[in-house]
């Protein structure tokens, strides 16, 4: 059976930049890594084990799938990476719940504000 | 010197990982300059290893070797040497007749091979100290065993306990006494009993054996049903709705009941207070006797005139119809025998000396 976008919710933060660096093209692992430090201004580094670890899990899960081939002449060790149909569905959703995460975190600390005197 | 330790840390995940992302991670390893930035990537390369080893064993899978079979590690015969056959027989034959030896030395308890004992030959000093002077003056068991075998009431307890086959089944050590563990027992053991597994016990099933050339009524074979299940204190005490049968309620609240058949509170059910009553045996013979039409009751004025025994039932019967109704139930012939038992009881007592000795 189909596994169900909603299973696969809420997603870890290290799923979540992986996730969203290949939303934007296919990269390989470095590459990744590189864009995960971007993303978040150098906040999160992920290492290899962890991202590897997690590539491994997500491409048993069918949100990420490798690329065939070596697209890579310089350096054949270089695999390439990128979201499948599912994956894509999943951040879609997973970016929505954070939306609503963040629509009603504001609506509830609005009150909260200081007033200005 | 850190890249190599790196490499050997990626040697030690799982196969399957290691095949699949040992390069790229070292690619990444290699494209990190600092060194600060390479002990990083050795802290997360622990934490990896430590994850797939202990959280990934889904994504394991069984170790294919991409080597070919002979140059694999398998284990080998030190020597090429096989013992020969006749050998073999010999050594067989050698450990069976030793085996054979040790089982007929056990089997004999040293009285043939008095020399083969296990353990000490002679009483001696011993690792577990017995103060011998608590063992005087207290009987031995086997001087209990038989004292209980001197006790008048075991060979009929024997045969009500074989006759009674709640009661057989309940005593599972066959002492004929109902210990405690044998009463908590009770629901498990009579649940046994019910051989067509209709959830409760008849009368057949408790022990009831039909008369062999019985050719009467059905009714009155349903009325001897109830009276086995009566007359006999147990059945008696578990059938709490007298319906002649156990139902699964029953069954179920068996312990309890028994417990409250325990007159002397030692927690156990002696074969004084399973058996049933001298008036409740002497009362049922009486019914069998004299209730010729079944109707449960005996008709004083219709006693008959041929039996020998006439007159002496008829003052018992007499004595018995404590509401001079004519007939006599069951419960006042019970209640007769039962008052007439206790005065011979008080009488045995009170003058032994004129009572006529055997």
């Amino acid at each position: 059976m189909k596994p169900a976008i909603y299973d696969f919710l809420p997603l870890a933060p290290a799923t979540l930049h992986i996730l969203l660096s290949l939303a934007g093209e296919k990269m390989y692992g470095y590459a990744i890594m590189q864009e995960v430090a971007r993303q978040s201004e150098g906040r999160f580094k992920l290492g290899p084990g962890t991202l590897y670890d997690n590539l491994q899990r997500l491409m048993k899960q069918g949100l990420v799938e490798e690329v065939a081939g070596r697209l890579c002449v310089d350096n054949p060790r270089r695999r390439y990476y990128r979201l499948s149909g599912l994956g894509r569905g999943v951040l879609t959703a997973e970016i929505g719940r954070l939306r609503e995460v963040v629509d009603q975190a504001a609506a509830y600390l609005k009150p909260l504000r200081p007033r200005r005197t | 010197m850190v890249r190599w330790l790196y490499i050997q840390l990626l040697l030690a995940h799982p196969a399957e990982f290691r095949q699949r992302f040992a390069d790229e991670m070292l690619d990444a390893f290699d494209l990190s300059r600092a060194l600060r930035e390479h002990f990083r990537l050795l802290l997360d390369g622990l934490l990896s290893l430590a994850r797939q080893w202990v959280l990934r064993p889904e994504f394991r899978q069984p170790w294919q070797p991409a080597t070919p079979a002979y140059e694999l590690l398998t284990f080998q015969q030190i020597e090429p040497y096989k013992p020969r056959g006749i050998a073999l027989t010999e050594g067989g034959l050698v450990a069976l007749l030793l085996l054979f030896g040790v089982v007929n030395a056990i089997n004999h308890g040293g009285r043939k091979v008095r020399t083969i004992l296990i353990g000490m030959s002679r009483p001696g000093f011993g690792l577990i100290k017995i103060d011998r002077a608590d063992l005087e003056g207290k009987p031995l068991i086997a001087a209990e065993a038989a004292k209980d075998e001197d006790d008048p009431l075991r060979p009929f307890a024997r045969s009500y306990f074989r006759f009674v086959h709640v009661l057989a089944a309940l005593d599972a050590d066959g002492d004929f006494t109902i210990s405690p563990a044998e009463i908590a027992a009770a629901p498990d053991v009579l649940r046994k009993l019910d051989r067509n597994h209709d959830g409760k016990l008849s009368a057949e099933e408790c022990g009831f054996l039909p008369p062999g050339d019985f050719d009467g009524p059905p009714s009155m074979l349903a009325r001897y049903r109830r009276d086995f299940m009566r007359d006999n204190p147990a059945l008696a005490a578990l059938d709490a709705d007298r319906d002649g049968e156990l139902s699964a309620a029953e069954i179920a609240n068996s312990a309890a009941v028994l417990m409250s058949l325990d007159i002397d509170h030692n927690g156990s059910l002696s074969p004084y207070e399973v058996l049933p009553h001298p008036a409740v045996s002497e009362a049922a013979g009486l019914m069998g006797r004299f209730d010729n039409n079944d109707g449960g009751v005996i008709a004083i004025q219709s006693l008959p005139k041929d039996d020998p025994d006439v007159e002496s039932i008829k003052r018992l019967l007499v004595a018995a119809d404590r509401n001079h109704d004519g007939v006599v139930t069951r419960g006042e012939l019970i209640v007769e025998l039962a008052s007439i038992g206790e005065a011979e009881r008080k009488l045995d007592e009170a003058l032994p000396s004129l009572r006529p000795q055997p």
